[in-house]
């Protein structure tokens, strides 16, 4: 139990962390369930390898593309400002599938479940990182699940969907994962 | 602690190899000690902070992710190295996250930047932030006993001991062997010039074994010996020569005494007849024709009898001299207190009316002729009976004056006397220090003992003062040998 409420209270330290990094400014309150999923999603990127910038330029900026109903809203926002990689975050939403053009990062949220496969059908084979908090979602191919195990928020990894779109995950990662399916 | 000025050549070479060796084993391992321990330090300080740089690189993720199961794992396995005492995993804000501590006694410390080497524990402090691309997500600390320092110190000293020993053996073996290299050629040459200066047998050469010093001071060696040898030969040759030359000599001069002996026997043998002839007529003159001459004839006659006899009597004298020189001595123990007191008795038998007194010493014991001593003793003690004629209360005394291997003797007297300055006629044949009216005598007697003295390899001298009496001393030689020798 005790273990559970450090657990509990470092996630909020790993969230300063990352606000930290941002800019000093003192210990955000915690917004909710969505900016940690924000904070998760952006540490999960600095371990992933693999994404290549699509244009000739490296120090194009990374698109993170939600897909489907926003539900971060201004959690992204703060997030976007770190740096992976040693390249700029942006931001946008879409809502069809020809709009995932030109995305690294794409993470499907619980709206698009049914078009789960379809989704992944159109970035599959291409360097571009599949993250949904929907259950099952390594399971239909998807690579990264973000799970809540009690009050924490824990992660599954599909490696063999990483690795098949010529991705790549540092084993730190992976150790921390909940689970790893190949 | 034995002198080192008395330590044979042995010793010194094996002492000083020793000092040689040990000085040289004892710089270079200190030299290396000191070395290994001051790199080990620095080599355990940079394998703990590589460990550090390890184990944060591999925590950071957990750190980003607030996986503290996974840093404390990660911590965990710090429990292998023996040296860990202390590891602590701070996130940014300096909480301790996660932290492994080997012993109640340790603690994270309050604040993982800005830390000395080391803790008042003894504990080496080693901080590492905990880095993902260029940010500091937060702090790992170590705590790192010296134990391992001290534990290979301690092997190292040990080993290093066990080392010095074993060299220390060896160089003491080797220079052991190796000294002989320079003492046995010393030794062989010591040996050498031991036994010919004890034998002396100066045909021993020494034997070259080296062609260092060693072999050029054998050589010079040897080339003295060849010199004495030679110079022994000429010494024995020349020493040869001069004993033939000395046999020769002592023979020529053995037969000229003979010659000379039987020479003077003759003469005074045939001497006598006309002696006698002259005597003996000049008696018959005076017999049968004495009436017809007168007194002053007479007279004349009586002095060419007195004449004639006092010359025969002269020539009895040297007969007696030279018979005494020629007799062969036999030698045997003698009794000189029994033969002068036997001289003694025929003298008060021949003087009744002499009243002397005469002290003979007992126990004097001789080995000698005992016939040539009687005559010796007869003479001497005959000069004292005849010098102390004008004295009243005579004495003689006859004793030993000096003990020893070689006694002296002395006859003393305190008669006339004589005056030294004529010491060196004393023992001459004739010489006479007073005159015929004086004392009679024929001037031979002591010339007949200091013959017979120095036939005994003896000596004789005397010391008197005018008036006061005499004292004639002698000694009668060391050894039988001398004795025989015909002088």
């Amino acid at each position: 139990m005790f273990l559970i409420l450090n657990t509990g209270l470092r996630l909020l330290a790993g969230l300063a962390v990352v606000l930290a990094c941002v800019g000093g400014s003192s210990l955000a309150h915690a917004q909710g369930e969505y900016s940690i999923k924000a904070a998760y999603l952006v540490n999960l990127l600095k371990f992933v390898s693999g994404l290549k910038a699509s244009e000739p330029s490296p120090q194009m900026p990374m698109m993170l593309c939600v897909h489907g109903d926003n539900l971060f809203k201004d959690a992204l926002g703060p997030v976007l400002k770190v740096r992976v990689q040693g390249r700029a975050l942006q931001a946008r939403n879409t809502r069809s599938i020809q709009e995932l053009d030109g995305c690294d990062v794409v993470y499907i949220t619980r709206s698009e479940q049914k078009f789960t496969a379809q989704v992944l059908g159109a970035v599959g084979g291409r360097p571009v990182l599949t993250v949904s908090d929907m259950p099952e979602f390594i399971e239909d191919g998807g690579m990264v699940g973000f799970t809540s195990s009690g009050n924490i928020l824990r992660f599954r990894i599909n490696l063999g969907a990483v690795r098949a779109s010529g991705l790549d995950v540092s084993a730190k990662l992976l150790e921390l994962a909940l689970e790893v399916k190949s | 602690m034995i002198s080192i000025r008395r330590m044979p050549i042995r010793q010194k070479l094996v002492l000083m190899m020793l000092c040689t060796g040990i000085a040289a084993v004892l710089l270079v391992s200190t030299a290396f000690i000191g070395y290994e321990m001051s790199t080990y330090r620095q080599r355990l300080l940079d394998e703990a902070a590589t460990l550090a740089k390890i184990i944060a690189d591999r925590s950071n993720a957990a750190l980003l992710f607030g996986d503290a199961r996974l840093l404390q794992d990660n911590l965990d396995s710090l429990a292998l190295h023996g040296s860990i005492e202390v590891a602590c995993i701070y996130a940014a804000d300096d909480n301790v996250v996660a932290r492994f501590l080997r012993n109640s006694r340790a603690l994270c410390p309050g604040n993982p930047r800005d830390l000395p080497n080391q803790n008042p524990l003894g504990l080496l402090n080693l901080s590492e932030p905990v880095m993902l691309d260029g940010d500091v997500l937060g702090h790992l600390y170590l705590g790192a006993n010296q134990s391992e320092l001290r534990r290979h110190l301690r092997n190292y000293l040990l080993t290093a001991l066990g080392v010095i020993s074993l060299v220390i053996f060896v160089v003491w073996q080797l220079s052991h062997r190796l000294q002989r290299l320079v003492s046995a050629p010393i030794h062989h040459l010591v040996e050498t010039a031991n036994e010919i200066a004890g034998n002396h047998n100066y045909q021993l050469r020494a034997y070259k074994e080296s062609e260092d010093e060693i072999g050029t001071l054998v050589e010079a060696f040897n080339s003295m010996l060849n010199t004495i040898d030679a110079q022994n030969k000429t010494i024995l040759d020349s020493y040869n020569n001069l004993e033939r030359i000395v046999e020769q000599r002592t023979a020529d001069l053995r037969a000229a005494n003979k010659e000379l002996e039987a020479f003077s026997y003759s003469v005074s043998h045939d001497l006598r007849q006309p002696l006698r002839a002259i005597d003996g007529f000049s008696l018959a003159i005076l017999e049968d024709c004495g009436d017809q001459l007168d007194a002053q004839g007479q007279q004349y006659l009586q002095r060419v009898r007195a004449a004639s006899q006092r010359m025969g009597s002269l020539i009895d004298s040297m007969l007696h001299l030279s018979r005494v020189t020629r007799q062969e001595m036999r030698i045997a123990p003698v009794d000189l207190s029994a033969l002068a007191k036997e001289v003694v008795d025929d003298l008060r038998a021949q003087f009744p009316e002499r009243q002397i007194n005469a002290y003979i010493q007992p126990g004097m014991q001789v080995r000698g002729d005992s016939r040539l001593l009687e005559i010796a003793l007869s003479n001497l003690l005959g000069n004292a009976w005849k010098y102390t004629a004008g004295t009243l209360g005579a004495e003689v005394r006859f004793g030993i004056e000096q003990q020893g291997v070689n006694p002296v003797f002395f006859i003393a007297d305190n008669g006339a006397g004589f005056d030294m300055k004529y010491q060196e006629k004393l023992f001459h044949a004739f010489q006479r220090l007073h005159s015929p009216h004086e004392f009679e005598g024929s001037g031979i007697g002591l010339a007949i003992v200091d013959r017979i003295i120095k036939r005994h390899g003896g000596q004789i001298w005397a010391e008197a003062e005018p008036g006061k009496g005499a004292r004639f001393f002698f000694t009668l030689g060391s050894s039988a040998d001398r004795i025989t020798r015909q002088t």
